[in-house]
């Protein structure tokens, strides 16, 4: 294999396997690691600054690779975040010596976005108290690097919840601003990115800025949904809300197209307080509904629940019954299903999460089956996020994808309140540029069952799915050193320029986690 | 390997170890968390690397209630913290003597602290008799904990010595929550049951109220978790008392008991108590009662004395 030569800051053909989409040559996954000039001197200047750095494998291991499984990269050393006078000091030293630095809150990218390629690693977590929470104004004011879960907690012992958060509560509120953080209750309340009321950001120059819609609204702007290229959120204040516990049902469907045109007619309508679509396959299609109060709930009985054309739990067993009693070749499949009905309802419904018939801590819940039942060494998450009138073609075109690559997957589909005067947000973001009043997301998520695949197979999957993007105009919920490449394709040069220039301009190093998107 | 449990290996490091380490809770540093430790294993970090953090683990077990892989933490930990301690030293043996327990039946094991409060360990063992007489114990097994808890290696003689006649046992109720977690392992066959899940079951206990803070025993709770989370899940629902669990009904611990060098006690108690509006705590484990107690005013009783007090109004 001849390796050809190249300049410094242009991309070669990549010599490795074709790419999914013939004749657009792949892009190479794994950004290269920083070679770690100047690192001693770099780590010597926060000694003097007595910043711990902690360069052993024993700590720089724990950090090595994302929720992925499949970007690996090591550190040169790590910081436990400490203070927003600490992270100023790390970035001003970093400016310096060109040392990159790459901030890390629960992980829970799958892109690499949270694995350092060498340089330093910030690991946020160690800011992570809530600093106040007011019941009156319903907004509490938080350090970034906390788990969504410890703020539930922290907000619980009030009697308050937080709105919106992403299903999986090991995901940090800094790392869930900067991407978006959607749940099923976005439809109604947006994204996690969109609760946010202020900020305090360390610029990647180690300005310590608080900023708002109202006060420094450009760099607010840039922050919010902004991947990490314009600064560190070290607090955040956010709208909060008594906490409910909730009435959950679900509705079964055999077609993707029913499921997703019945979830946006009950979104539009705003007749639920939380919906969205889990699949196990394309075969058991779930549209799950809830509601925070009993009027609401009643509400729909009467009026809604009659329209919707999916079917309740014992219709839609006796139909799949038929369907694979028709169909004797299918049964390892039927026999998959069985299984994990079997595993998966009783964790979706605890008793000890149960009261007169509502769910308590709803996302504790979510979030633990997610990890135990579609948790693994591996996990691939490729997603879209489309407008309104694309997205059914995404789910059947992505569907269509898993099914070449995988035995088992499952969809997860959720819409997005969008915010009229968030747009400027929005600009190179998971919000497709098209998207008016709602966006729509899904993941394609296979379940890898404790098989390994080769990394170039699970990329070969990903880039199919981003190629649905890059054809119907779309944008991405992860981006990524493994994906970086189609950010250009999918979004266009212009913004990406755009986004390029200030990003120079507020990192004249271009030290704050490279490779994400530029 | 087939059947092998499994290990640090299978750690994929979700966080959700973190979310119930009362020492991450603190310290805010993943490096003395579970995942932490197990992530080190993973990229081959030695055992001398992680004494720090193996010794700062205050052996509540909340880690392997929630670990989506099964992966036995609490083991993990203590595996380490005996690496650490080394494989040749014996643990030393309370002076007092040890008289085996040699008849069947019921037993009591009360935890060393309670040994200490004969009134209360006497208030204790008479309302146990009143559903199915249980003696209590001449031999607690109290060195052993303390051999275990300090990594050291129990000697295979005194762990029979204790063992032995425990296994002619019907029913044993043990106070200590480690040693709960021990005789659960080495006593499969033998009904174990928590000192505290016997007592809360008793009727006077539906009489706690939104008032109450109900301290279970963390130890003992975590280590039979998938049958004690529905039991008390069933009191918190009759009497709508507050409990230490937390979202994800893992119990909060205070350091009573526990041999750590790393938390601050008052911190951990201000944890257990922030934000609640209560008049009154209810202890499993009198240990509790004591750390609790050092740091705020509010009227705390064992659940023994509890249930009299309800018995007596």
């Amino acid at each position: 294999m001849i390796i050809p030569e190249y300049k410094i800051g242009e991309l070669p053909p990549c010599p490795v396997a074709p790419d999914a989409l013939q004749g657009i040559p792949r892009q190479q996954t794994n950004p290269s690691r920083w070679q770690g000039n100047d690192w001693e001197v770099f780590v010597k200047r926060l000694h003097s600054e007595n910043i711990e750095v902690r360069e052993k494998i024993s700590s720089v291991g724990v950090y090595i690779t994302d929720a992925s499984g499949i970007a690996y990269g090591k550190a040169h050393g790590v910081v436990l975040a400490q203070s927003a006078g600490q992270i100023s000091k790390i970035l001003k030293a970093a400016q310096t010596y060109k040392v990159p630095v790459t901030v890390r809150g629960g992980g829970l990218t799958t892109e690499g976005e949270s694995v350092a390629y060498g340089g330093l690693l910030l690991d946020m977590t160690g800011m992570s108290r809530v600093l106040d929470i007011d019941t009156d104004a319903l907004t509490v004011r938080t350090q970034a690097g906390i788990y969504w879960h410890s703020l539930a907690e922290a907000l619980r012992r009030k009697g308050m919840d937080y709105l919106s958060a992403p299903l999986n509560l090991t995901s940090s509120v800094g790392g869930t601003l900067g991407v978006g953080g959607i749940d099923v209750n976005s439809p109604q309340l947006g994204c996690s990115a969109d609760q946010a009321i202020s900020l305090q950001v360390v610029t990647p120059t180690g300005d310590i800025i608080e900023c708002s819609d109202d006060s420094n609204a450009e760099l607010f702007q840039r922050v919010i949904l902004g991947y990490g290229q314009f600064g560190i959120i070290v607090e955040a204040t956010l709208k909060i809300r008594p906490y409910t516990p909730l009435s959950m049902f679900y509705f079964y469907y055999d077609s993707l197209r029913t499921a997703v045109e019945d979830l946006q007619k009950l979104d539009k309508a705003r007749v639920c307080d939380y919906t969205g679509i889990l699949t196990m396959m394309d075969k058991a299609i779930t549209l799950l509904v809830a509601f925070d109060t009993d009027e609401k709930k009643q509400a729909f009985e009467e009026h809604w629940q009659h329209a919707l054309r999916g079917y309740g739990e014992t219709g839609f067993v006796l139909k799949r019954i038929l369907h694979y009693l028709l169909r004797p070749w299918r049964i390892r499949e039927a026999l998959f299903l069985l299984k994990r009905k079997r595993t998966l309802f009783p964790d979706l419904q605890p008793k000890h999460h149960m009261k007169d018939g509502k769910m308590l801590d709803r996302t504790v819940v979510f979030s633990r089956a997610v990890w135990k039942h579609w948790g693994g060494r591996q996990m691939v998450i490729p997603d879209i996020a489309t407008n309104v009138d694309k997205f059914v073609q995404v789910v059947e075109r992505g569907n269509a994808v898993c099914k070449k690559y995988f035995p088992y997957y499952t969809l997860y589909c959720v819409g997005i309140k969008l915010r009229e005067d968030h747009k400027p947000h929005y600009e190179l973001s998971s919000i497709p540029p098209d998207a008016e009043g709602w966006a729509y997301g899904c993941e394609f998520e296979p379940m890898l069952e404790n098989k390994i695949y080769s990394r170039d197979y699970l990329q070969s999957f990903k880039n199919e799915i981003y190629d649905i993007g890059v054809d119907i105009g779309a944008s991405y919920y992860r981006f990524g050193g493994m994906m970086k490449g189609y950010i250009r394709r999918a979004l266009g040069d212009a913004v990406v320029d755009k986004h390029l220039a200030l990003k120079r301009t507020a990192d004249p190093a271009m030290i704050l986690n490279k490779d994400v998107i530029f | 390997m087939a059947g092998t449990a499994p290990d640090f290996t299978e750690c994929h490091g979700c966080s959700l170890c973190l979310l119930v380490c009362p020492v991450w809770q603190q310290t805010r540093d993943v490096a003395l968390a579970p995942k932490g430790v197990a992530r080190a294993l993973q990229r081959n970090a030695a055992s001398e690397e992680l004494r720090y953090a193996a010794n700062a683990c205050i052996l509540c077990g909340a880690c392997n209630t929630v670990c989506p892989q099964d992966i036995d933490l609490f083991a993990m930990m203590l595996d380490l913290r005996h690496q650490d301690a080394g494989d040749s030293e014996i643990g030393e043996q309370d002076s007092i003597d040890i008289v085996s327990n040699d008849k069947t039946g019921s037993l009591l094991i009360p935890s060393k602290a309670l040994q200490e409060q004969p009134e209360l360990l006497g208030i204790t063992q008479q309302l146990i008799n009143e559903t199915t007489p249980a003696r209590v114990a001449s031999d607690t097994g109290n060195d052993i904990v303390k051999t275990i808890e300090s990594g050291l290696a129990v000697s295979e003689e005194r762990l029979q010595q204790f063992l032995k006649p425990l296994r002619k046992c019907s029913r044993i109720i043990v106070d200590d929550g480690l040693l709960f977690r021990c005789l659960l392992q080495w006593l499969p066959h033998v009904r174990i049951i928590s000192l505290g899940a016997v007592l809360s079951d008793m009727k006077p206990c539906r009489d706690l109220g939104p008032g109450d803070l109900y301290v279970i025993n963390s130890r003992a709770y975590h280590a039979d978790y998938s049958r004690l989370c529905g039991h008390y899940d069933n009191l918190i629902k009759a009497t709508e008392c507050k409990t230490n669990l937390d979202l994800n009904r893992v119990a909060i611990p205070t350091l009573g008991g526990a041999q750590q060098e790393v938390l601050d006690s008052k911190l951990q108690v201000e944890h257990l108590l922030e934000g609640r509006d209560i008049n009154r705590i209810v202890v499993e484990d009198i240990q509790d009662a004591t750390e609790i107690s050092n740091w705020c005013d509010y009227p705390i009783m064992h659940v023994a004395e509890f249930i009299n007090h309800v018995r007596a109004a």
